[in-house]
């Protein structure tokens, strides 16, 4: 096994009140930090908990499409590893949620059988949660990203609440460093939803905060006018359930007979 | 680079208690940073990419809306 070691850390939705003891430490004692972060205030931060930080951003710049500028990332943080250094690799929000390179890490890692782990952090699902108080141990939950949803069948459960991700690149199949979603992206997301949803079936337009200080957005509105409304980059879109989900009285008529 | 906005920001992340009195009375610990009126505007509109443009720290300006879409 190669001396190197690997650990993959989020910083949450805001940096540093979301960062956890966990991640801080780890970015302590590393030899090496890589990250991409949003914000200038998380890159100060970080620059504060290891001086030997090192941004992934410019793999944008170098290629055009998306996979090959995650794969950039890739080969810097492994070459690190590879000279038996202890490396981290910070992400935003949670590592593993909605983050290509983080989770190619962990696979070419443990195919090297190098020593890597993975950390949660706090996710834009977690604050939003928080924000609308949604427990989805009550009635579940389902969770689609937009595209996704858009492009396949989906046994969608009306009886549980949808989330629906990334709202701002919609319809971008260009899978380009320039994002490109596409100019009727929400209204063909109005348009699947009603198959599902009544018109008048309000749903909610949320964005997690990503400033101390700051307000999360919450904006209900009819599933109607959906397309109407303003949409950003981190705008995910909220549907309560409108059904009640059937009782399984078949099993739970055979349960009875067992007890 | 504002240090002063910096500043509040990195306190407001990391001091519940003074966030929680920026959200009741913002210019009153804005008042404690020596903000110019730029930088109070753009913390009361909740300007996240003016703001990030101000601090200029990273050199990743712009980030935001490429690194949100890693899948």
């Amino acid at each position: 096994m190669s001396k190197g070691r690997l650990v993959i850390v989020g910083t949450g939705m805001i940096t540093p009140k979301h960062i956890t003891q966990e991640a801080i430490n780890h970015i302590k004692n590393a030899d090496c930090v890589f990250y991409i972060t949003p914000d200038a205030l998380s890159t100060g931060y970080l620059k504060s908990l290891n001086k030997n930080l090192i941004s992934l951003t410019d793999c944008y710049q170098q290629t055009t499409h998306r996979r090959d500028a995650y794969q950039l990332m890739v080969d810097r943080v492994m070459q690190e590893i590879e000279k038996e250094l202890r490396v981290v690799a910070i992400f935003y929000g949670h590592p593993g949620v909605f983050v290509t390179p983080s989770h190619d890490l962990m696979k070419l890692s443990q195919e090297r059988k190098i020593d890597c782990q993975m950390l949660p952090g706090i996710s834009a699902e977690d604050c939003l949660f928080s924000d609308l108080g949604i427990d989805p141990g009550s009635v579940g939950c389902q969770s689609y990203e937009a595209t996704f949803f858009l492009l396949n069948k989906l046994a969608i459960n009306t009886s549980s609440p949808l989330i629906i991700w990334q709202l701002g690149v919609v319809g971008d199949l260009s899978f380009s460093t320039q994002i490109k979603p596409a100019s009727d992206g929400m209204a063909m997301l109005q348009n699947k939803l009603e198959l599902f949803y009544p018109s008048d079936h309000c749903v909610t337009l949320y964005e997690a905060a990503t400033l101390p200080g700051f307000r999360h957005r919450a904006e209900s509105v009819p599933l109607s006018q959906l397309s109407e409304l303003s949409i950003n980059d981190i705008s995910t879109l909220y549907i309560p359930a409108t059904t009640s989900p059937e009782p399984d009285n078949d099993f739970v008529n055979q349960w009875r007979q067992l007890q | 680079m504002s240090n002063n906005l910096l500043n509040i920001l990195n306190e407001l992340s990391s001091n519940p208690e003074l966030e929680s009195q920026y959200k009741q009375d913002p210019d009153s610990v804005m008042s404690k940073f020596e903000l110019t009126d730029d930088e109070k505007s753009l913390l009361k509109n909740e300007d996240t990419q003016g703001i990030e443009a101000a601090l200029q720290l990273s050199g990743d300006k712009g980030s935001i809306q490429k690194i949100i879409k890693l899948t």
